[in-house]
């Protein structure tokens, strides 16, 4: 599990997360929306440990993110950022054997190849793996990055839940592998990991989360699972649009994991 | 939803590499075959078998081959400690350029573009003019290179300080700030050149254009002791290197200590570029040409392009000092002259290669 504290962030003087607590459970996909420049991703980095925050604390499985080594973090917690720039011709294939751990405090039961394959097959890149990385299309880019994300998972260790952090996975992806990319998120989550993810499209979010996390102006807006957050006043508040929810949204989240 | 992959397309055309196992073998031969070459050539010449002849016989293995005295006294005082200052040089100057690209993560980067050989320069010369007359004898062959060091690791950091934020490097930012180091390093030598004595000032043009003229054991066995370990020591960081091109913060959440690396890699290529600097002077665009070279062959790995760059860098300024010293005899060419003459051209043809790909 991974839990933020009263997490505050400001940066030359401008507020961006104002005492946002939330926590994530093993088995649960958690969705964090809400509009651009709201400080998702924020979040995020700092659940990650990528940045500081101001004040407030990070448990990564109960201890102190501060108190645990690089490595430790590393296999039990897989992160994907919004972006990736990469400007040497690896082959998708060696990017994704980036993912894996050494073996040193990693754990994996599948050869290199093994876990390249499956990862590479899961997001469909199998036929790209001897293509150039900077030859392919910011989709296939971040098909390449998700399978390297889901090599590291197949490394973690197994006597702690891993946490998967996911940065927008599916912003450049196209409806199938929208899809694809959450159905293997929901999967992880069965497997008994705990998945956040940032995300945009609310039926996306409707359909795959588990619970879901509403921000607004760096502060939690509103929590709950999806009928309860997922309502026309709080969309509207939130997004400053008035929207017409056509349909029953708990029903749809009901076909979760449901091939369509 | 999932969908079934729906396309097979073969794309070989891209895919033509050559593996480390065979390419590294290859490149220790090409830099054996250029040393042999390289001993051989001068005003008294040694023929293949001589040469190997002679060294077999400095090791105590005597061969049918004849040769006459002058020719061993040439190769083993005048030649041999040339070619192998040259082959530790190029060595060291090509792995630090491998790994400040790894750093950078920026293909362009060069000890020499980003300013850390002026750097180093300046702080050599600096020694030379106001400090070395406190020193003499061959204590003055530490300083040098220590001031070199010091003057080199001070610049590399000066230079990534400023051109990354938030642990991306602006590749122009990098560029633009080894421009002014090198006019800041250019105007300090200027102003050594100009209170400097007669002896000093001939010291000091040395630098400048680099050579290997001044080639001797002891100078071969300081190279040696910094630049083996420092090549040993970056392809063991190799693998990490490899992850730091994905991303500082990618490499961070896959359990690497990012910090620690930059800074070792700093150290070491402070230190290899210093002491060749000190020793040999600048000598352009090994560093950027060399790996570069090494990847277009076989990829951007780093477990191939740093040992790869090691022993085609030493190769290739084994050459460059044999032009140098060949094309004008009796007179002999600074050596930096035949290496910015062949690498300058090459950076600019990369330079419109990744500008046609958009990579800049």
């Amino acid at each position: 599990m991974i839990e933020a504290n009263k997490i505050c962030y400001s940066i030359r003087g401008k507020e961006i997360l104002r005492g946002v607590s939330l926590a994530a459970y093993p088995g649960e996909v958690l969705a964090v929306i809400g509009q651009n420049g709201v400080g998702k991703s924020t979040l995020l980095k700092i659940l990650s440990g990528e940045i500081k925050p101001t004040s407030g604390n990070i448990f990564l499985h109960k201890k102190q993110l501060d108190e645990i080594s690089l490595e430790d973090r590393a296999a039990s917690r897989c992160v994907l950022p919004q972006h990736s720039t990469l400007n040497f011709a690896f082959t998708a294939r060696e990017v994704i054997e980036m993912g894996i751990l050494p073996a040193k405090y990693s754990k994996r039961t599948h050869s290199s190849m093994e876990i390249i394959h499956t990862a590479a097959s899961a997001v469909g890149v199998s036929h790209l793996l001897d293509r150039m990385y900077l030859t392919l299309s910011g989709g296939e880019r971040q098909r390449v990055h998700l399978a390297r994300i889901w090599a590291q998972y197949a490394c973690c260790r197994s006597d702690k839940s891993t946490v998967i952090l996911l940065d927008e996975p599916v912003s450049s992806l196209d409806l199938a592998f929208q899809h694809t990319v959450l159905l293997m998120a929901r999967e992880a989550a069965s497997e008994g990991a705990t998945v956040i993810v940032v995300l945009h499209d609310l039926h996306l979010t409707a359909r795959y989360a588990d619970r879901i996390v509403m921000m607004k102006n760096g502060g939690i807006y509103q929590s709950g699972n999806t009928s309860e957050v997922l309502t026309t006043g709080s969309i509207s508040d939130c997004y400053e649009i008035s929207p017409e929810l056509i349909g029953d949204i708990h029903a749809l989240h009901k076909q979760s994991g449901v091939a369509v | 939803m999932s969908r079934k992959e729906t396309h097979q397309v073969p794309h070989s055309k891209e895919n033509k590499r050559i593996s480390g196992s065979v390419l590294i073998p290859g490149l220790v031969i090409f830099a054996a075959l250029a040393s042999i070459f390289a001993i051989g050539i001068g005003a008294i010449s040694i023929s293949p078998s001589q040469v190997i002849a002679i060294l077999l016989k400095a090791i105590g293995i005597s061969v049918p081959v004849a040769f006459s005295q002058e020719q061993e006294a040439v190769l083993l005082t005048l030649r041999l400690p040339r070619v192998v200052l040259a082959l530790l040089t190029g060595a060291g100057i090509a792995s630090s350029g491998a790994a400040i690209q790894a750093l950078f993560r920026n293909p362009l980067a060069d000890p020499g573009l980003i300013g850390i050989s002026s750097g180093a320069a300046a702080g050599a010369v600096g020694m030379i003019v106001l400090g070395v007359g406190v020193w003499s004898g061959s204590f003055i062959t530490l300083i040098l290179p220590a001031s070199a060091f010091v003057a080199a690791l001070l610049t590399s950091l000066f230079v990534y300080k400023i051109s990354t934020r938030g642990g991306r490097t602006q590749a122009a930012t990098m560029l633009l700030s080894g421009i002014a180091v090198n006019a800041l390093s250019g105007a300090f030598i200027g102003l050594m050149t100009f209170v400097a004595s007669d002896v000093q000032l001939r010291n000091i043009t040395f630098w400048s254009l680099g050579s290997l003229g001044g080639a001797q054991w002891e100078s071969v066995s300081i190279m040696g002791v910094i630049v083996v370990p420092s090549v040993l020591i970056l392809t063991g960081l190799s693998k990490k290197l490899n992850l730091l091109l994905l991303g500082e913060r990618e490499a961070e959440h896959l359990g690497m200590n990012v910090q620690t690396l930059k800074r070792v890699v700093i150290i070491i290529a402070a230190l290899a570029v210093g002491s060749s600097v000190a020793l040999c002077g600048i000598i352009a665009f090994i560093g950027l040409v060399v790996p570069h070279l090494v990847r277009l062959v076989s990829g951007p790995d780093n477990r191939i392009v740093v040992p790869g760059a090691a022993i085609l860098g030493g190769g290739l300024l084994c050459l460059a000092d044999t032009a140098a010293r060949t094309i004008a005899t009796p007179a002999e060419l600074p050596l930096g002259i035949v290496t910015a003459a062949i690498g300058a051209p090459f950076f600019l043809w990369i330079l419109t290669r990744n500008h046609l790909r958009g990579e800049l």
